[in-house]
């Protein structure tokens, strides 16, 4: 995939603007629409140009074209994280390979959008694994990512005590439940504004 | 659900007119999901617009987003990791003072997009692990006042509590539906706008304001499937669709959150 635009464009789409309002922001004066100035205002050159709302239609109702939470912020810098380990070289000590990128990408995504919980951090680990991290006060949980395998486990952070999952996820509702887990309680909102808690 | 929607906008209240409306499929994976083909297959046309990307990250999550803007309303097709939007929305008018000028007729639009579906046999064929339909509508309105007595109106609160201001109410009832369990999130709320302009000319820089405050009473429909674990085949996703945009049109056109407690 490559980006046909160049980074105005891709800021303009990223901040929520129409194409219209890309155009605008790129016409020259004179363009339909533009108000008069003060005469005070006049350019010097003694011929009057009337200016350019270049932001004038900027302001599109809402933003839904992006995430504008903390934390689906957090989900997505995870996720392009990921996407950067699994183009380093092979031989980086922090390479991911592809099949457990994308896995953990599809995990992210999913809890990102249906459960309420906060987005996980990442550490690379070695042999292609990936490692997902939560933490509350006292208990830190690790998920390995490796190709399409899991493994989770909780540690108390005070006694240092390991408890390791079994991971069954043979029915909707395991997987339901083993999602939950990881991500929080399920998330009734679905638009684009609302999808943080 | 032909017949469903056309009871739904004979009932409706015309006043409130469409900000946004977005059909969106929850996916494990969006491989191959490319934007601009899915426009095309939609639409029927090439978008305007039309962005890839490949590193989606907080400054820009989309996979790729393509999109077309007529009169005065932005069609795009999103995709991103883990959702696959489409995207009806109004865009602010040229004229400062009449801010709301390019709300549409989102009942108009329900239905075009529903016949769309339909034709293009979803156009999305994949399982979906979760799907939803969200409409925003506006009423505009004189003044705060007018919007608040929409929000009470709708949400059956009364106070006489003087000087109110940021109303806002969002509640959630879950609902099963042919055997689908449904979130029915309804946001009420008072939307304001004042347009700031920034002009320019060589050598001068000015903003300017616009000189008063649109008020609007808005109310926001976020009816979708309960993420339980499981998955929705192709076959059963547009009647899902049905359900959501049918159950929207009827609590928005009843005009009261009692229209919840069925």
């Amino acid at each position: 995939m490559t980006s046909h635009f160049g980074p105005s464009m891709r800021n303009a789409i990223s901040a929520g603007l129409s194409d219209r309002a890309f155009s605008a922001s790129s016409a020259t004066p004179g363009v339909q629409g533009s108000r008069s100035l003060p005469d005070s205002q006049t350019p010097q050159s003694g011929r009057t140009t009337p200016p350019v709302d270049i932001w004038r239609d900027c302001y599109a109702l809402t933003f839904p074209e992006r995430p504008n939470s903390d934390r689906s912020r957090q989900f997505l810098a995870v996720i392009e994280a990921i996407r950067r380990l699994a183009k380093m070289d092979p031989n980086h000590d922090w390479h991911v390979d592809e099949k457990t990128a994308s896995t953990s990408e599809k995990l992210i995504a999913t809890l990102n959008f249906n459960y309420s919980g906060a987005a996980p951090k990442i550490f690379p680990h070695e042999g292609d694994t990936l490692v997902l991290t939560w933490e509350s006060p006292r208990i830190k949980r690790l998920l390995s990512i490796s190709g399409d395998e899991f493994e989770l486990i909780d540690i108390d952070k005070l006694s240092r005590v390991k408890c390791d999952h079994l991971l069954q996820i043979d029915t909707p509702e395991k997987f339901n439940d083993w999602l939950s887990k990881l991500g929080g309680a399920p998330s009734s909102r679905s638009d684009l504004e609302g999808n943080a808690p | 659900m032909r017949e469903r929607i056309n009871r739904g906008v004979q009932k409706t209240q015309m006043a409130f007119r469409g900000q946004i409306i977005q059909f969106a499929w929850f996916l494990h994976s969006i491989d191959d999901v490319h934007a601009p083909s899915m426009f095309n297959q939609f639409w029927g046309a090439d978008p305007d617009l039309a962005q890839t990307n490949r590193a989606p990250g907080p400054a820009n999550p989309f996979l790729s987003i393509a999109g077309t803007s007529h009169n005065g309303v932005l069609r795009q097709i999103q995709v991103q990791p883990g959702r696959v939007d489409l995207v009806v929305n109004a865009e602010l008018s040229d004229d400062p003072e009449k801010a709301f000028a390019n709300l549409f007729n989102y009942e108009a639009e329900l239905y075009d997009i529903s016949t769309r579906l339909k034709v293009a046999d979803n156009p999305l064929k994949r399982e979906a692990t979760r799907l939803s339909t969200v409409v925003t509508m506006l009423e505009p309105v004189g003044s705060y006042t007018a919007a608040a007595k929409r929000f009470f109106d709708f949400s059956g609160f009364k106070t006489k509590a003087p000087n109110l201001s940021d109303l806002g109410l969002q509640l959630n009832s879950r609902k099963t539906v042919d055997g689908v369990d449904i979130n029915r999130v309804v946001g009420l709320s008072v939307f304001g706008v004042q347009v700031f302009s920034l002009s320019m000319s060589p050598g001068v820089a000015q903003t300017s304001m616009s000189p008063s405050v649109l008020f609007a009473a808005r109310r926001m429909f976020d009816f979708n499937t309960v993420p339980d674990g499981r998955t929705l085949k192709i076959k059963d996703q547009l009647p899902i669709f049905d359900a959501l945009v049918s159950e929207i049109l009827r609590v928005s056109a009843s005009g009261t959150l009692k229209s919840l407690e069925s």
